[in-house]
């Protein structure tokens, strides 16, 4: 499934209720005005118009491809849980649009259909479990899209195992008697009982202790590699640049850089500007290169740092110490 | 989602109204309301909806946004008014039909009650626009505090109704959050089943509970012990502002009472 944003802006003004109430027609006719009336000067949305205008995303373009893992990356209120509400029609683009699989998503039955393939998990998707059982809880979603019988039975189960959850064990518990990281796991059941070829996911970290951060992360690594594409928000840089295959920066709804972690992270000056960093590896690296050292490659993790750097020193990188090193960071 | 949290939304500001003490302000806008009450006709209405029009202008808050906080509300005043206009039956037929009649003095009926409630709803939107929301508990407070002798908890119903007002818009966004968090799970709301219903209040209650016992935890650890012995950084005082204020809403009072006598 390929997931299309085309200069998409959002405003969350439109949402006001007052206006909304107050003078919708009135509104949407001045906005279709301005945009028309400016495309037509600079050829696209013109920017601060309306002093009073806010925007949360900013003509944003850029494509999630089939099988692919984009990492969104920003500081605290750049727009990534706003951009990640337009994925499956949630949120609708105030300009631009929202294309999956070439249809748009302003269509209200497309974005229905879409609710089962684009998985969104929210952050903190632990906060709205609700079942009396975790196997009810997870049957929510499919149940929703009509499934019954054997086939929902079968989706729970297989849902569970996929978080490494075991249905006979914690499926007749109650979600409220588990640990954090075990709700959050249920709750990230509840999404991929769906089926979705699309997982989006927003800060899924946030909030967890070190070790459970880390299965998690290796989770999501384990569904992508099993032909999900997965969108991930998050403001961990080494996380983004471990996993990801593009990395889009979001800077006051704006996109600020897409590419590959590469070609993000070797601009190091450029994400403190906007408060963001690289990864702790990439930043010493950038450091020891400052100072002299020889290090040509454009990202650094801990192990290829200690694999370039062993030399110079006059040793070598043990490679068991290297590895386990880059699997904690 | 309706978004119900402009209702009353502060609006910062420095003007007279907005430096009035907020227990002279709480009780003379119940005044005011009391009084659009005492007015019996058009005239005398129109005289409170100039004073209330110009405590608006005074405060600086343009009317536009003052209506459109009340517009929330505004269907109280639709429904009163077609009440009027169905159960009132003086003065001429207009028209008929079936077992409606609608007659002219219904129609006059609905329009004066109309416009008494948005005088009311504005006197009282006037009162949370030009008062911090912690101000008005507090009046709250002073002024329950003589019961305070026949055993009513005033400073502990101030608290509960500050602490409400407080989470009402959290709330609102959060239960905004798991709207969408379900509806992305393949909930459709148009559908009101059971299972939907609870998919949105469960996680609500559970959200609740969980504010409620870190605010308890939060408070404690300010060693927050209700009302006995607790001194207050900000007293409220009254001023000449607030004695301006009385005087003026009296005068209020007299004009109206002498409006109902003008024969309109
Ligand atoms: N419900 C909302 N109403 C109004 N503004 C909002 C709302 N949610 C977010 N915003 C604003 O939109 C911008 C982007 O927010 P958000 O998408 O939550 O950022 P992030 O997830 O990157 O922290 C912020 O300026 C935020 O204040
Ligand atoms: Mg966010």
């Amino acid at each position: 499934m390929r997931v299309a944003f085309e200069q998409v802006s959002y405003s969350y003004r439109k949402a006001d209720p007052a206006e909304a109430k107050g003078g919708r027609g009135l509104r949407r006719g001045k906005a279709k005005e301005r945009a028309t009336a400016s495309e037509q000067a600079l050829g696209r949305a013109e920017w601060g118009a309306d002093p009073n205008e806010r925007w949360a995303l900013r003509d944003v373009s850029f494509v999630v491809e089939p099988g692919e893992f984009l990492g969104l990356a920003g500081h605290t209120g750049s727009g990534k849980s706003t951009l990640i509400q337009h994925m499956n029609g949630l949120l609708h683009p105030t300009q631009g649009r929202v294309l999956v699989d070439g249809r748009d998503l302003a269509d209200k039955s497309w974005a229905q259909q879409c609710r089962g393939s684009v998985g969104l998990v929210f952050q903190y998707p632990e906060h709205q479990l609700f079942a009396p059982t975790v196997a009810q809880d997870v049957a929510f979603g499919p149940r929703n899209l009509g499934l019954s019988g054997d086939e929902l039975d079968a989706r729970v189960r297989q849902a569970l195992e996929r978080v490494h959850l075991d249905v006979g064990e914690v499926g007749g518990r109650s979600p409220f008697e588990l640990s954090g990281g075990q709700q959050r796991r249920v709750a990230f059941a509840g999404v991929l009982a769906m089926d979705p070829q699309v997982l989006v996911l927003d800060e899924p970290v946030a909030g967890l202790d070190p070790v459970a951060r880390e299965d998690f992360l290796a989770l999501i690594a384990e569904l992508h590699a099993g032909g999900m594409s997965v969108v991930m928000a998050s403001h961990n840089m080494d996380d983004l640049a471990r996993l990801c295959d593009r990395i889009l920066v979001l800077n006051g709804g704006s996109a600020f850089a897409l590419g590959s972690p590469e070609d993000v992270f070797s601009q190091g000056e450029a994400l403190r500007s906007i408060g963001l960093d690289v990864p702790p590896a990439q930043r010493m690296a950038e450091q020891l290169r400052a100072e002299g050292f020889a290090l040509p490659r454009a990202l650094y993790d801990t192990e290829s740092l200690a694999e370039d750097l062993a030399p110079q020193l006059g040793g070598s990188a043990a490679p068991a110490f290297g590895r386990k090193e880059g699997a904690c960071a | 989602m309706p978004d119900i949290t402009c209702i009353g939304r502060y609006w910062p500001g420095d003007s007279p109204i907005h430096r009035m003490d907020a227990r002279a302000k709480l009780l003379l806008s119940l005044a005011v309301m009391a009084i659009a009450f005492v007015a019996q006709t058009f005239c005398s209405l129109a005289v409170v909806a100039v004073f209330v029009t110009g405590l608006f202008v005074l405060s600086g808050i343009p009317l536009g946004s003052a209506l459109r906080s009340i517009v929330p509300l505004i269907f109280i005043v639709v429904i009163t008014a077609l009440l009027n206009v169905l159960f009132v039956q003086t003065g001429d037929v207009v028209a008929h039909w079936w077992v409606i009649t609608i007659t002219t003095g219904g129609i006059r009926m609905a329009f004066f009650i109309a416009l008494r409630l948005v005088i009311l709803l504005l006197a009282m939107s006037l009162l949370t626009l030009t008062t911090p929301t912690l101000d008005i508990t507090d009046a709250f407070e002073y002024l329950l505090g003589p019961f305070r002798r026949f055993g009513l908890p005033a400073h502990e119903l101030s608290m509960m109704m500050g602490l409400a007002l407080r989470f009402m818009p959290l709330f609102v966004g959060e239960l905004t959050t798991i709207y969408r968090a379900q509806v992305s799970r393949g909930a459709v709301l148009s559908k009101w089943r059971v299972s939907t219903l609870t998919a949105l209040l469960v996680p609500l209650f559970t959200s609740a509970f969980r504010h409620a016992e870190t605010l308890s935890a939060a408070m404690d650890a300010r060693c927050y012990h209700g009302a006995d012995g607790r001194t207050r950084l900000h007293p409220l005082s009254y001023t000449s502002l607030d004695r301006n204020g009385v005087i003026a809403v009296a005068l209020l009072l007299a004009l109206t009472v002498a409006a109902n006598f003008l024969p309109l």
